[in-house]
């Protein structure tokens, strides 16, 4: 290990080992570039399916009574186009570049769970298809993106179009939590050692809040969509008046979502913008520390703005005075990143080259963007335009000047990255000319018609209320704005095609990922750097022969194992050494059994969705028991004269942050559940109910059955901390299943769920539970497997800390959950008569 | 960086994560009392006791970080940011629910 190889044999060596295989073999891929890229290409297809959709748009809408399409296929192109463009194009867009970039800046050789990239990129895939496939049919969602109730419920939305949204979106939106928890992690643990959080390119610090926003943001959209899907299909009544349902909820569900979502997208884009700058202004960013404040507090602000969007729902001025608030105050920290990055600027010798182009877009499309927004943060101006052409202008000003035109930039700047070539450059400048002006002349219009109160959503407009002819200039933009998309692909193309080979770091740039061959090796690094200075500040030049040539960390194959380095997640200290798993058709096989189980509850075939379902944590279990280590390797050589532990023997590693992270949005869920119930019973009209839940002493046994939980799960570890855990695991597996019993009993007591919300929501709280019961008997069982094949031990015991985790987190919620339950009738009785 | 323990990642947070628990405090308390029809005088006295103890442990909060900041010579850059977040916070609590002292309440 120590004997010095080539650079072409090191080389060789690794890509045998992390090389993701040739034609067939490609669908095993796990490889963080490989996962990254197929994100990137899809979400650029999906782009051109949303880009079509929008020009199908502006083309009905470009003369008045237009005959072009009639109001049900605008409702689904509409529809459509603000679905793929928010879930299939930008979340994963951004997420495919965290995944592309994250381990390449901050000098790793993978991701943390490159299985759960592959898994989440499937579902991904599959998930986009079904969308997209449904207009094919002519069965499109066609409720609006935001799937207003009582619009989307089965009463005014029969057919199966609704439906596709909720599931479709709903098994799309696996990809963002697994990237998420993949992100963070990866971001905490992974770094290369001395990468302290101080010395970590802003990059890091964007994606780290954005993942987390993406942890606490998503969960609100996944209740509320199950709720909603279990409102159709099973008429459990959460969104509907008559029975005691509020379809205010789903406005709060989803904008508790939508509105951090805008936030989740701006700051990657943020991110992008904060490592082109400085290469461009030849200087370090000004204000990294007041960036770091900025994006911490934008992180938070964002989740306090989302009644700006339900302004006009008849909530308490107090209140809405709370939002309008929170709403003007997020505009500060924006303020300071753009501040930040003009001082960079103006400090700096500025070089102009295709990407400046498209940051100075950013800088005037976004401002302004940016100050529609505070007008529309005022309350009273918000009800004069809501639902018109004015709120469509604001948006679309923040999401592409916020997204799009940094995107742009950043793919001007990554590409000889992704393909080692050079840019042409010759369609570059008329391609950003046409996007500008054409953007520009789309939407500044439909400021003007929204004050000339134009309606969003309608699909045709009467002559002579003034709106003609901004509406046939939008329309000219449009098509003006497409073709200069079309150009940027064309560009694209013809740069992977015939671009000259690039030299490495064609921008003299100074973070990690120049510092590699371009295109990317598989392996990323050949041997990973110690960081002794901030990573945006690296000398590339000198540092890029030293890793080729293995005098890093990990310069070497070992026994054929994929290895990188886990640290300290404050300080970068070395700690252990991750070792990862190899390439594998189990992410393919169970992303294949979850869309199998997301169409038969689409088609409501109930029991072949719920054998899939049963068929998908059989996968999830195989994962487990594959790549176990079944031996205590003890302490590694790492290279560079250290000796650390593998993850596998160390407390507090990347899998147990991956629980720690996932039950986070675990619990965010949970308490939305939690709010949802609370919401109903103090606002929602048609209460209180004719008949309330009565759990009896059942509801006791399952509380006392839970403090055994909490007992059992401890007992088996000190069991194992002797080397004999198996027969405090079979205790476990099953108390595990004793609760689940006693938890069917509970929902068993429940009479008649479809007839009112007190019920559906306690329906709802006791499945949690007892959801919650199954998926500890699962991770129980897989521990036992995994304990009787030697993958346990004394010192490797990692499974058992998650498995603990999960029984914590399953009592604490179900203690909740069933107290609340038992208490709801109570609360019931102190409501003021109605 | 060594000199300071991981747990102080959580003060970059904690400010924060105190606004928003002003936010659901407040918030929570204004849609029980307009549906219990509290007394004005009442629903305006919880409110405001609740922005005050928010507004004080905040205070507290930045005072511990400032006291850090200086025990020694150049602040850690967790404890520089952990202050910046935590004034930060404190002004958006005050800004935020400062209409709690005048706005009416359940119109």
């Amino acid at each position: 290990m120590n004997e010095r190889v080539s650079p072409i044999a090191l080389h060789k060596a690794l890509e045998r080992v992390w090389g993701s295989g040739h034609g067939w073999q490609r669908l095993s891929a796990v490889n963080h570039t490989v996962i990254g890229r197929r994100f990137i290409v899809t979400a650029l297809l999906f782009f051109a399916i949303g880009g079509v959709l929008a020009m199908l748009i502006r083309a009905q809408l470009a003369t008045t009574r237009s005959a072009f399409v009639g109001p049900d296929i605008y409702n689904q192109l509409f529809t459509m186009h603000g679905t793929v463009m928010m879930f299939l194009f930008a979340i994963p867009l951004l997420e495919g570049l965290g995944m592309y970039l994250l381990p390449k800046m901050l000098g790793a050789r993978d991701l943390a769970f490159p299985r759960l990239s592959a898994y989440g990129y499937w579902c991904y895939l599959f998930g986009g298809a079904i969308i997209v496939a449904s207009m094919l049919f002519g069965v499109a969602p066609d409720g609006g993106w935001f799937m207003y109730t009582p619009l989307s419920s089965a009463t005014y939305t029969p057919g199966i179009n609704a439906d596709i949204w909720l599931l479709g979106i709903t098994f799309v939106e696996i990809s963002a939590m697994t990237a998420a928890v993949e992100i963070v992690v990866s971001i905490l643990k992974l770094r290369a050692p001395g990468m302290s959080l101080d010395r970590m390119p802003l990059f890091g610090w964007y994606m780290l809040i954005t993942a987390f926003m993406m942890l606490v943001g998503f969960p609100p959209l996944i209740l509320g969509s199950i709720l909603l899907e279990m409102e159709r299909a099973f008429g459990l009544p959460f969104f509907d008046p008559t029975r005691g349902g509020d379809p205010v909820l789903w406005q709060h569900l989803f904008w508790l979502f939508g509105h951090p979502e805008v936030y989740i997208i701006f700051l990657p884009a943020a991110a992008v913008l904060s490592t082109i700058i400085p290469v461009f202004a030849q200087r370090p960013i000004v204000g990294y520390r007041a960036i770091v404040i900025a994006i911490v507090a934008l992180g938070f602000l964002s989740f306090g703005l989302w009644v700006h969007h339900m302004f006009t729902v008849g909530i308490p001025h107090l209140a809405l005075a709370f939002f309008s608030a929170a709403s003007m105050l997020v505009a500060i920290p924006t303020a300071v990143q753009i501040f930040s990055w003009l001082a960079t600027l103006a400090q700096g010798r500025p070089r102009y080259d295709i990407p400046m182009l498209y940051v100075f877009g950013f800088f005037i499309v976004f401002v302004i963007g940016g100050l529609t927004g505070v007008m529309l943060a005022v309350v009273p101006f918000n009800w004069q335009v809501h639902d018109t052409h004015f709120v469509v202008a604001h948006l679309h000003y923040v999401l592409v000047g916020g997204f799009v035109f940094p995107m742009l930039a950043g793919a001007y700047y990554w590409l000889p990255h992704f393909t080692g070539r050079s840019s042409v450059h010759r369609l570059s400048v008329p391609a950003f000319w046409l996007i500008i002006v054409g953007f520009n002349l789309t939407f500044f219009m439909m400021h003007l018609t929204g004050l000339l109160g134009m309606p969003r959503r309608v699909y045709t407009y009467a002559p002579n209320l003034g709106w003609e002819g901004l509406n046939l200039l939008s329309s000219v933009g449009g098509f003006a704005m497409a073709m200069g998309f079309a150009l940027v692909g064309a560009d694209f193309i013809m740069q992977l095609r015939f671009g000259r080979r690039s030299v490495r770091n064609p921008w003299q740039a100074s973070t990690l990922e120049w510092a590699q061959p371009t295109p990317p090796a598989s392996y990323a690094f050949a041997s990973l750097p110690h960081i002794e200075e901030r990573a945006d500040s690296i000398d590339v030049p000198k540092l890029s022969p030293t890793l080729a040539a293995g005098q890093g960390y990990l310069g070497f194959v070992r026994d054929e194992r994929m290895e990188t380095l886990g640290v300290d997640m404050v300080t970068g200290r070395l700690e252990h050494v991750m070792l990862l798993p190899r390439r594998s058709y189990l992410p393919l096989i169970s992303g294949v059994l979850t869309a199998a189980c997301v169409l038969g509850m689409l088609f409501k075939i109930y029991w072949f969705a719920a054998l899939c379902a049963l068929a998908v944590i059989a996968s999830f279990v195989a994962w487990s028991q594959v790549n176990a280590i079944t031996r205590d390797l003890g302490p590694m050589e790492v290279g560079r004269g250290a000796r650390v532990p593998p993850h596998t023997e160390v407390e507090g590693s990347a899998p147990w942050w991956a629980a720690v992270f996932s039950l986070l949005a675990n619990a965010t869920l949970f308490a939305s559940l939690v709010f949802g119930t609370l919401y109903l019973w103090l606002v929602a009209p048609k209460w209180p109910p004719a008949i309330v839940v009565d759990l009896g002493l059942w509801a006791l046994v399952a509380l006392i059955g839970y403090l055994g939980h909490f007992l059992l799960v401890r007992r088996a570890i000190a069991a194992n901390a002797i080397g004999k855990p198996s027969a405090a695991l079979l205790m476990l597996a099953a108390a595990s299943v004793a609760q689940l019993a006693v938890l069917w009993i509970l929902l068993a007591r429940i009479p008649d769920a479809p007839s009112h919300a007190h019920l559906a929501t306690s329906f709802a709280l006791l499945l949690y539970a007892a959801i919650h019961a199954f998926i500890c008997l699962t991770l129980t069982l897989n521990t036992l497997l995994k304990a009787r094949s030697g993958a346990i031990s004394p010192q490797r015991r990692v499974d058992l800390s998650v498995l603990k985790l999960w029984f914590d987190y399953a009592a604490v919620t179900g203690v909740i959950a069933v107290a609340l339950v038992m208490l709801m009738p109570e609360l019931i009785g102190m409501l003021p008569p109605s | 960086m060594s000199q300071v323990p991981p747990r102080r990642l959580l003060w970059l947070t904690a400010g924060f994560t105190l606004w928003a628990g002003a936010f659901l405090a407040l918030y929570g308390v204004n849609a029980v009392g307009c549906a219990f029809a509290w007394p004005s005088a009442l629903q305006r006295g919880v409110l405001l006791t609740l922005l005050a103890l928010h507004l004080a442990a905040l205070g507290y909060l930045a005072w511990r970080c400032w006291q850090l900041r200086q025990s020694h010579g150049r602040p850690a850059f967790l404890e520089y940011v952990g202050f910046g977040a935590t004034i930060s916070a404190l002004a958006a609590t005050l800004l935020t629910f400062a209409p709690s002292l005048v706005l009416s309440l359940c119109d």
